[in-house]
């Protein structure tokens, strides 16, 4: 799975907890794309950021400090990535 | 409104709060102990474990036991006899700090025996102890005081004034940061057991017998230690007092806020003492996590260097270049009307040692709002492979108080002496208790323990971490079962910096892949500032390497004094503006000064090393027309014209949790995963290295002056000139 | 008892005599205006700033001896512009003027004379005079360019 950062967006965040279900999705989306991900895109900032007991978010950072926050809550991997994609157009 | 979610919000799920103290053990879980054994004290029942002393089963129900020499956290030395108590069936009085509990004790703290043996005790005290209270300074917080007050005799049956009257010594000059004024000195012997086993100087100790008897280094020595503070709070007495505040205020006049330590990267807990608007001194606060109750010497006594070079007003540069005081309205004005004109991958931002997350988020909206990405970081951090993305490839991830459990420790380019004193401190209490053992790469330098030095090539990480070293180190950290690695950050800087970080990544996952403690972490980078975390965290670029080849037209200086940006370093034209609290190397460049405040004039978030976020609280007023930084930001983003945000400090704090939650959640430490990814990306760094490791900070005259604030002290410039004394004496 | 006596004649003549002393009417009436009392008396001396001291024993005590302010401070006169020297004299503390005592000190580090400044722009303020808490960042100068 191919994901072209960049242009318009500057940056990504990625809120998770390292042990609750909900972020059980986002957490394997993470182990298994992540390598993947930044070797397509080597020099932009995929912030991941770890804090017991919060809600999955992505957070997406544009032009001009315009951001973007999309719920992870309970989605699967594939569900992740395709938020990914949508927030990188 | 909830920030966080409901089950957080009651701690229903939270790994982190749900268990207490005793489980940052890892593997070992806190087993039912079913051989408690009973003891009565005072007729009440007390379930311990064997082998705790008297002294401490009476604690465990609340019953305090007079006593001067024991403490916690040093050996039992039971030669003040004040914590004598009556046990039945025990012909004398037993002293409660050394006696271990026996099934069925009966101990009564309050019987006659007891009080006649604790007045008796106090009374022999006092024969030789000077009527020095009202000169004194521990008057109001002394143990002697308190005590005699409390279980001593209300008649004095001294007469020997008039004939040979009490005893006197002479004082000893242990240096610029403790006052010695040993006739008041009662023999308790906690300052010699602190700095043998904590401070591992093993410089003090006694001379003589009986009344002859005295404290002391015997021959004239400065106490070397960069934990020799801490002597000054274990005195029970006003025999050690500090040098710099003495005569200075009793503490009943002072105010006491509870705040945080920045001068170091571990955040210790610190109470800031003032009176009248001005920090008197600062005393540590018990934070079993982090600083026990120790604090370093820089973080203890630069408080003086609060009061001189401080920024009081706006500056701009006129006609000649010379920096002139101005209002405010025309800084801003100027400094907005800079930032406006400027094109937007011109414009640079750079964070200092000392910048709290607020104004760090601050200026990184204000930046990114104005189109510019480039936000960075004094100190360097290779961003190659996984950069800064996982919080575990720049954090401390065995947490401090973990590292005591380790058994075997790995330090690399780093002197953690005087980086990250108490750190030292963690490590020398496990290597003095639980025998772990040590190896250092990097240069031969003192600290306080025995270790092994690999060397100081930076090729012995690239043998360690593929498996190739002949050394025994290797075997040793893979046989252990639970080593740590601990990288300092330094060390990255070089061209060969991120090889270094993707070896060090790789000899730390695969020495944890095989551990059995599935929750033990064994790689760690030690950073070397305060703010190096947060502004890691919030997404700072680390390093103005790059940024400056490109010739910026607008430099923001946020605090950054360390000298990594001169003047002679950017195009003509280019405007700098700095905001900080000390006028050092970043504000003599500039051509816009905005005073901000220093750590104690502000209420700000500090991440520690191991990712901890804590918070100053005001302690004291900014002096003059400083004022808080983010607030100054958010005056320049207004008449800027990209107005951020958020007015107070809550709405501040809810877009830090927009960019970090755990830059806001207060106190609690996280754990980072993924080091397999990141180890991953750095498969493809690991390129040969041939450097050698040098670290910054080798001896005690290096560690005293190394931010602004400890530049700007006078006590830490004393503290320096005593050490190179001290270097010429035969001893 | 004369006649003169009888019929108060000479208190009238003793008003003229007051009214020519003065230097007639118009004076008088000046005076009168400016320090609501007309007296004649013998002038004892006059100080540097033209304030005049005269003196009447006819007067009963307390108002034996008086001043009169100089010109030069129009109505804007206050006790506190008698010098010094005529301090005492006034205040009956000596019977001698400061021309005819010998024993007045004269030494060169006595200060000039001054009135009460209160009330007035050259009044005295206090200030601090503590050391004040934060010493200030000085920038060096830029040499050259």
């Amino acid at each position: 799975m191919s994901l072209r950062l960049g242009g318009a967006l500057r940056e990504l965040r990625i809120h998770l907890c390292q042990t609750s279900k909900q972020s059980e999705g986002v957490r394997e989306f993470i182990k298994n794309n992540y390598v993947n991900i930044k070797k397509e895109n080597p020099n932009f900032p995929i912030l991941i950021r770890e804090c017991s007991g919060v809600q999955p978010r992505v957070w997406a950072r544009y032009e001009h400090g315009v951001e973007c926050c999309q719920d992870l809550n309970d989605l699967t991997p594939d569900q992740v990535m395709d938020v990914l994609k949508r927030l990188a157009q | 409104m909830l920030r966080q979610p409901l089950s957080r919000a009651l701690a229903l799920t939270s790994p982190t709060r749900a268990a207490p103290l005793a489980a940052r053990r890892f593997a070992e879980q806190v087993q039912a102990r079913p051989d408690n054994v009973e003891v009565f004290i005072d007729d009440q029942p007390v379930y311990v474990p064997p082998g705790t002393t008297v002294l401490q089963a009476a604690a465990q129900v609340g019953v305090e036991i007079p006593r001067f020499c024991y403490h916690e956290r040093l050996a039992v030395a039971g030669n003040c006899r004040m914590c004598l108590v009556e046990v039945e069936k025990s012909p004398k009085p037993v002293a409660a700090c050394a006696m271990p509990v026996m099934k069925g004790m009966r101990v009564k703290t309050n019987s006659d025996l007891t009080r006649k043996a604790r007045e008796g005790v106090m009374e022999f005290l006092l024969v030789n102890h000077p009527l020095d209270c009202p000169i004194c300074d521990q008057g109001g917080e002394c143990d002697l005081q308190d005590q005699s007050m409390a279980f001593g005799s209300d008649k004095s049956r001294f007469t020997d004034i008039h004939f040979s009257g009490k005893r006197a010594v002479e004082d000893k000059d242990v240096g610029p940061l403790i006052k010695t004024i040993m006739t008041r000195c009662i023999h308790c012997t906690r300052c010699i057991r602190f700095a043998s086993e904590v401070a591992g100087v093993d410089d003090f100790g006694t001379t003589g017998r009986g009344t002859d008897m005295q404290v002391g280094t015997y021959v004239e020595k400065m106490f070397l230690s960069e934990l020799s503070g801490n002597i000054i709070d274990l005195c029970p007495v006003g025999a050690l007092t500090s040098k710099p505040y003495s005569f200075a205020a009793r503490p009943w006049e002072t105010r006491r806020i509870d705040s945080v330590d920045v001068l170091d990267p571990l955040g210790s807990n610190i109470v800031v003492a003032t009176r009248t608007n001005e920090v008197l001194r600062i005393l540590p606060r018990t934070n079993e996590e982090i600083n026990e109750e120790w604090l370093a010497d820089k973080s203890r006594f630069a408080c003086d260097g609060l009061k001189r070079q401080r920024l009081v007003t706006p500056m701009m540069a006129d006609s000649r270049g010379n920096l002139t005081p101005c209002e405010w309205e025309d800084a801003i004005v100027a400094a907005a009307r800079a930032l406006r004109d400027c094109p937007p991958d011109k414009l640079v931002a750079v964070s200092g040692d000392l910048a709290d997350a607020e104004s760090l988020v601050a200026l990184k909206d204000l930046l990114n709002k104005l189109g510019s990405e480039n936000t960075c970081t004094e100190q360097y951090f290779p961003l190659e492979g996984s950069g800064i993305d996982f919080r575990s490839s720049y954090l401390l991830n065995t947490k401090i108080a973990n590292v005591e459990e380790a058994d075997f420790v790995l330090l690399i380019g780093t002197n953690v002496r005087f980086e990250a004193p108490l750190l030292n401190a963690r490590i020398r209490k496990a290597f003095i208790h639980k025998e772990t053992d040590v190896a250092l790469v990097g240069p031969k330098v003192d600290l306080t323990y025995d270790y092994m030095h690999v060397g100081d090539s930076a090729s012995i990480v690239k043998d360690l971490a593929t498996g190739t070293s002949a050394h025994e180190v290797l075997k040793r950290l893979e046989s252990a079962k639970r080593p740590v690695v601990i990288l300092g950050a330094d060390q990255l800087k070089t061209q060969e910096g991120s090889a270094l970080l993707a070896y060090t990544q790789e000899l730390a996952l695969r020495l944890q892949d095989k551990l059995q403690d599935k929750n033990w972490k064994v790689l760690n980078v030690l950073q070397r500032t305060a703010s190096q975390v947060a502004a890691l965290d919030i997404g700072y670029k680390p390093g103005v390497g790059k940024v400056l080849e490109a010739g910026p037209k607008v430099v923001y200086l946020l605090g950054a004094d360390a000298g990594v940006v001169t003047r002679e370093s950017l195009p003509k034209d280019a405007v700098v503006i700095y905001q900080g609290h000390h006028g050092d190397v970043g504000a003599q460049a500039a051509d816009i000064v905005l005073p901000g405040a220093a750590y104690t004039e502000k209420r700000a978030t500090y991440v520690n090393a191991e990712g901890r976020a804590q918070q100053t609280l005001v302690a004291v007023t900014p002096p003059g027309k400083a004022r808080e930084d983010w607030k100054i930001i958010r005056a320049l983003s207004e008449v800027v014209g990209e107005r951020l945000p958020y007015d107070n400090l809550d709405e501040v704090r809810t877009r830090m949790s927009e960019i970090s939650p755990a830059l806001v959640s207060y106190g609690d430490v996280q754990d980072n995963n993924y080091f397999a990814q990141a180890r991953a990306l750095a498969q493809s760094l690991q390129k040969p290295v041939s450097g050698k490791l040098d670290v910054q900070l080798k001896t005690l005259e290096d560690y005293f002056m190394t931010d602004s604030i400890s530049r700007a002290s006078p006590t830490m410039a004393k503290c320096v000139q005593a050490v190179l004394k001290q270097k010429q004496s035969p001893y | 008892m004369s006649v003169a006596k009888l019929l108060a004649l000479d208190k009238v003549a003793k008003l003229f005599n007051i009214i020519k002393q003065n230097g007639g009417i118009r004076a008088s009436l000046y005076k009168l205006y400016k320090q609501e009392e007309l007296k004649d008396g013998v002038l004892v001396g006059e100080d540097k700033f033209g304030n005049k001291y005269y003196e009447n024993p006819r007067y009963f005590y307390s108002r034996n001896r008086w001043v009169e302010y100089s010109e030069k401070v129009h109505l804007n006169y206050d006790a506190s512009q008698v010098p010094a020297e005529w301090y005492g004299w006034l205040h009956y503390k000596t019977d001698l003027p400061p021309h005819q005592d010998p024993s007045r000190p004269h030494y060169k580090w006595m200060a000039e004379f001054t009135e009460n400044l209160s009330g007035t722009t050259g009044q005295y303020t206090p200030y601090s005079t503590t050391r004040a808490k934060i010493e200030p960042w000085v920038p060096k100068p830029k040499t050259g360019a």
